[in-house]
């Protein structure tokens, strides 16, 4: 076999194919052109009309000008939950485990020349000298993992301050000055990393099932037929399929997981595919959970959705030796950046850290807890089940009839125990962070 | 794309030295398939439909000297156990069907294949096909908790590529007889591989069966197996696992067309109608086809013996239950006679019966003769 150079004079590829190299000669290949090559390039922004800095303004909805009013509308290409998943390929999870790697951790300005220090995990930076914004500052060491979508910030700086003192104002175990007296200036827009997942999920359950069944039975005691309730355990099987859907899981170790899952929900269906411009003058944080540490985690989430479908097949609630086998099918996975105002405030020398959602508006953060409400709550709760025992016992001692009140006491005292026991929880998942 | 120019043919009257051997082209009458070979053949039964005697006719074919060559892999005494195996499993076959009578009646063929070169210029686009692994995941829970397995699969990335091909490709095969499939199911593949250069001494003492396809009506054929080839080889340039979808728009130029020869065994045996009934041989792996017949004449004999058995069982049967007024204990043999001659007439629809079932298995195998 003899071999010829194709001929490229009559013929021309599709503009957005490229020719790649070919295992074999005589033969010419071209492929589509890869994407998002440009969409990583280290971005600096500046103004084309007066050459001053610009960033992403909310309200304009593009990349804006402060000095001039110049307004660059984004190009955002809306694509919703049907941005493209990807698989959990063998390569990925391979390259995925090393996360960002050891990047480049210094940046010449191209802007003023000045040697710029890349704080860690940073996607973005502005030069402290010339306030000039730059984005892509880091790149993904696989094509994969690099951001592809985004929900661009909806919520405007100014709106935040309001909305962020209307949160504080409520809840009535808080100081109640709190509203007052505190005082949150500094509201720091962010793009959190977020790992979306999605999977088919089929399970065969096994389990030991109780029927409750009433049996008439004679009692020598008393010398009647009394009925009991009794339960016959059958051995059933059957199967549950559940679809997940997008479960989201923070990609950033270092953000509070508590106060960010109170953010939630983020509606996917705003996602854009990530262009530079909507991160200009913003920040932005890459991952530091990788892919398969956050894929443990949702999967760890998952099983137990299929396995709270397996339970709901069950017709009973007597339930004993359940096993189960979840077999997940068609997993994909995404990564997304999702907006996040974060902010500190200061009360009584102690710091607490608030989010607000960038996307919906809603806010979460760290409350103080006025505990002197919280313990005189609980103790109204616990008092009647006590004074009520307390009034029962000399009546019940001498043989009367006190064996009334005390039972209502004891009624009442668990009823205000189970109570007084979510209060607690709640003041103190209130501070937590 | 036009069809390339192809060859002409010359036509072929008397005994030439066609090939280095003197060839005599020859016909059959009622297949009307053409052959070359010796003299001595000429009458002889024809080696492709085994119905009509070969006879003098001129042939009409290519003058250059076939390129390839299957040679014989099974001598003659190889085909004996073959055509006793074929013969084995047939009860009730005609007398003709034997493997002794089939070996003496062995004639070698060489059938013909056209092996075409030609470079191939144009364009091309399809799906390749690249394997990949994905992780996928499986969750157990009993009562010691949680339990995770990794489960890995398979699976095909289907990408567009598109490009330019400029290749030349030698002796890519293509079918030169019309009936080359069927052939081919009857007696397998051949290793083409094998494939030595042409020598005339190869082919002294066989029939060479002349192409009924000629270039021009062979060039689809051809045609698609270039293409297959080059989609072959744009898959193995893309560095892919797979391709579908393939599409080529080229040119087809040098073109140049030989013979491939391939080696078989025909015989025959004769059925009840006195009709020939042709056995090939594969003479590369001895894979033998042909349809094997019952012979229904042996079948309704077999059944006359059987029937005429019984009757006169039946009539012995009668004959002691009469016997029986007189001498009781007759009566017993008699019912037992009874019994056996009904046994007998039954037993009589068996071989009346399995010849016809077995030859009409057999119908899908028929070789097929105009």
């Amino acid at each position: 076999m003899t071999i010829q150079t194709p001929q490229l004079s009559n013929w021309q590829p599709p503009k957005d194919f490229q020719e790649i190299k070919s295992t074999l000669p005589g033969i010419a290949i071209f492929a589509p052109r890869p994407e998002g090559v440009k969409a990583e390039a280290l971005t600096t922004y500046k103004c084309p009309n007066c050459g001053a800095n610009t960033r992403f303004d909310v309200a304009a909805g593009g990349v804006a000008c402060e000095s001039c009013g110049y307004i660059a509308p984004s190009k955002a290409q809306k694509v919703g939950t049907a941005a493209g998943e990807l698989e959990f390929t063998l390569d990925t999870l391979r390259q995925a485990q090393q996360g960002w790697g050891t990047t480049h951790k210094e940046l010449h300005c191209d802007s003023c020349g000045a040697n710029l220090s890349i704080p860690e995990g940073a996607l973005t930076i502005t030069c402290p000298f010339c306030a000039s914004n730059k984005v892509n500052v880091r790149v993904s060491p696989i094509d994969h993992l690099r951001p592809r979508f985004l929900i661009p910030f909806k919520i405007k700086p100014e709106d935040l301050r309001r909305r962020a003192l209307e949160w504080l104002g409520k809840g009535w175990f808080h100081p109640k000055e709190l509203a007052a007296d505190v005082v949150i200036d500094r509201f720091t827009g962010i793009y959190l990393s977020f790992w979306t997942f999605t999977a088919d999920i089929s399970s065969d359950w096994k389990a030991e099932v109780g029927y409750e069944r009433q049996e008439t039975y004679y009692d020598p005691a008393s010398k009647t037929h009394r009925t009991r309730t009794v339960i016959d355990w059958r051995w059933r099987n059957g199967r549950a399929s559940i679809n997940v859907t997008d479960l989201l899981i923070a990609g950033n170790q270092h953000v509070s997981c508590l106060i960010l899952e109170r953010l939630y929900p983020f509606n996917l269906n705003d996602l854009v595919v990530y262009t530079p411009d909507f991160l200009a003058g913003w920040q932005a944080l890459a991952y530091d959970v990788t892919l398969p540490d956050a894929w443990d985690q949702g999967k760890a989430i998952m099983r137990e959705k299929a396995k709270k479908a397996c339970y709901a097949k069950i017709d009973s609630h007597h339930v004993r030796n359940f096993s189960m086998t979840a077999d997940f099918s068609d997993e994909a996975w995404r990564y997304v950046l999702l907006p996040v105002y974060l902010a500190a405030y200061k009360f009584e020398d102690k710091v607490f850290q608030v989010m607000v959602n960038g996307q919906t508006g809603s806010v979460a953060g760290q409350k103080p807890v006025a505990w002197w409400k919280v313990w005189l709550a609980i103790a109204t709760l616990l008092a009647p089940g006590i004074i009520l025992g307390l009034i029962g016992l000399p009546f019940l001692l001498a043989g009367g009839a006190g064996i009334l009140p005390m039972a209502i006491g004891l009624i009442l005292l668990t009823i205000g125990g189970i109570i007084a026991f979510n209060l607690y929880q709640q003041a103190v998942s209130s501070e937590a962070s | 794309m036009a069809a390339p120019a192809l060859p002409s043919t010359q036509v072929v009257e008397s005994v030439e030295p066609l090939w280095g051997v003197p060839f005599q082209p020859a016909g059959c009458p009622h297949c009307k398939q053409v052959f070359l070979m010796a003299n001595n053949f000429l009458g002889s039964v024809c080696p492709d439909c085994g119905q009509g005697k070969l006879a003098a006719q001129p042939a009409l074919l290519r003058p250059e000297a076939p390129e390839l060559l299957i040679p014989f892999q099974k001598k003659p005494s190889d085909v004996l156990p073959i055509l006793a195996s074929f013969v084995k499993g047939v009860w009730l076959h005609p007398d003709d069907f034997n493997a002794n009578v089939m070996l003496q009646r062995l004639v070698r063929v060489y059938w013909p294949m056209w092996l075409v070169d030609s470079n191939v210029a144009g364009d091309w686009q399809a799906e390749v096909g690249f394997d990949y692994k994905v992780e996928s995941a499986q969750e157990s829970y009993s009562n010691s908790g949680w339990h995770s397995r990794n489960v890995i699969e398979n699976r095909i990335r289907w990408e567009p590529r598109l490009g330019l091909i400029n290749r030349y490709y030698d002796n890519i095969a293509s079918p030169a007889s019309s009936d080359y499939q069927k052939r081919l199911n009857q007696i397998g593949n051949y290793r083409l591989a094998q494939a030595v250069p042409y020598q005339s001494n190869q082919v002294n003492g066989a029939v060479l069966k002349v192409p009924d396809l000629q270039p021009e009506s062979a060039w689809p054929s051809a045609q698609s197996n270039l293409n297959r080839i080059a989609a072959k080889d744009c898959q193995q340039a893309c560095a892919a696992q797979h391709i579908r979808n393939y599409t080529i728009h080229a040119s087809y130029d040098e073109l140049h067309w030989t013979q491939l020869l391939m080696p078989m065994f025909f015989t025959f045996y004769t059925d009840d109608a006195g009709l020939a009934q042709p056995i090939l041989i594969n003479g590369q792996t001895g894979v033998i086809g042909g349809v094997r017949l019952a012979s229904q004449k042996k079948g309704w004999q077999w059944a006359g013996i059987s029937v005429g058995i019984a009757a006169v069982i039946l009539i012995f049967a009668l004959l002691c239950f009469a016997l029986s007024v007189a001498i009781p204990s007759l009566s017993i043999l008699g019912l037992l006679m009874a019994i056996l001659a009904f046994a007998g007439f039954a037993f009589a629809v068996v071989p009346a019966v399995w010849p016809w079932q077995w030859n009409r298995k057999q119908q899908d195998q028929r070789i097929v003769t105009k």
